[in-house]
């Protein structure tokens, strides 16, 4: 209840400002959603403390890509021409022809434009079979794969990762409901409270610096990577992952 | 279209603000009613989930119809929002999107029969 009510509020929010890319989050979160199906049915083939050890390098490895990043140059693989969000080839100034690449322009934002689709598509998959196999939130995987792999801003990218999250917590939500077992009294003062915190935070996150942003996301990288290490080690440690 | 031009991110976040502040509201209201009715969080269970007297509890001002009927609503949003996207860009004719925001209901709803079948 909380993390669709956090995901509705401020979505409603990011929309508005076109800072949450819809037509993006909502072709990812098809291959999202079909990750987290398909990780549900098979979660009893695979080792759970295996899967955590090489979640735990791979976040290990996207911490370290994004602070390597934070001092490199963005790539320029594809521009945008600005205003329209329409991809142009580098060095050309013409728009690519083939359908795939009509279909990746017009993923793209104002200032910004979307590149490698079948690799994002492809870590949005593996982001929905973790979530379903090792509990932790597909954001973590999602946000690098779109501002590393897709070339989307880091500001986009988690905004539109927020506005992903809701759809997969209420498919859970549903079946807890009918189940009996979310508890009115402890979710409804949950509730206002995310509520005010998720419309505070989303009117005042355009003020934050972009390295502030990526330091706090490399810092839930590297605490999530040490749960899962912990949990492949079979460590003691509590809670769940981000 | 590209996605600056076009005008459904803007119909989708209006869904988005008018439903969670709708659904706030009432559960405020009823978290509110709780507390004046004596009711204490996590030590006491809340009442079950009754479609049937939803309606009921509301009318009577008791907190449980005004808690259920917010939360129900906060879960449907998301699915809600999918849809009105659906539509969305079939009216600016992008029949494609509107393939992929169908595409992602058929899994929301393939995934939520799966897990009651299995459960």
């Amino acid at each position: 209840m909380a993390v669709i009510t956090t995901s509705s509020a401020s979505a409603a929010v990011y929309l508005e400002r076109r800072l949450a890319n819809l037509r993006l989050g909502l072709t990812l979160e098809l291959f999202t959603a079909t990750g987290a199906l398909i990780g549900g049915l098979v979660a009893f083939l695979l080792s759970d403390r295996v899967l955590a050890g090489l979640f735990a390098a791979m976040l290990g490895y996207t911490a370290w890509s994004m602070v390597r990043r934070a001092g490199a140059r963005q790539p320029a693989a594809a521009a945008a021409a600005p205003g329209t969000g329409t991809a142009v080839v580098p060095g050309t100034g013409t728009a690519p022809a083939s359908a795939i690449h009509g279909y990746l322009a017009s993923l793209g934002g104002a200032d910004y434009a979307v590149r490698r689709l079948p690799a994002g598509i492809g870590l949005a998959f593996v982001a929905g079979v973790l979530s379903a196999l090792l509990g932790v939130g597909g954001g973590v995987v999602k946000v690098p794969a779109m501002n590393l792999v897709m070339g989307v801003p880091l500001r986009v990218a988690t905004a539109t990762s927020n506005l992903m999250i809701g759809v997969t917590a209420s498919a859970s939500a549903i079946l807890y409901l009918l189940r009996g077992q979310v508890d009115p009294y402890v979710a409804g003062p949950v509730v206002v409270g995310v509520f005010a915190g998720a419309v505070v935070t989303s009117r005042v996150a355009h003020r934050v610096p972009a390295g502030v942003v990526r330091t706090l996301f490399v810092v839930v990288l590297c605490y999530t990577a040490v749960e899962m290490g912990a949990r492949a080690l079979a460590l003691p440690v509590g809670g769940q992952g981000a | 279209m590209p996605e600056s031009g076009s005008a459904t991110p803007r119909l989708v976040a209006r869904l988005l603000a008018v439903g969670t502040a709708a659904s706030v509201a009432l559960v405020a209201a009823g978290t509110v009613a709780m507390l004046l009715a004596g009711h204490v969080p996590v030590t006491e269970p809340g009442p079950a989930f009754r479609p049937s007297r939803l309606a009921a509890d509301v009318l009577a001002g008791r907190a449980a119809g005004f808690l259920w009927v917010g939360l129900g609503i906060a879960v449907a949003l998301p699915s809600a929002r999918v849809a009105v996207a659906c539509i969305g860009y079939l009216r600016e004719g992008d029949r494609r999107q509107a393939a992929v925001a169908l595409g992602v209901f058929a899994v929301l709803a393939v995934s939520t029969a799966v897990a009651l079948v299995t459960r």
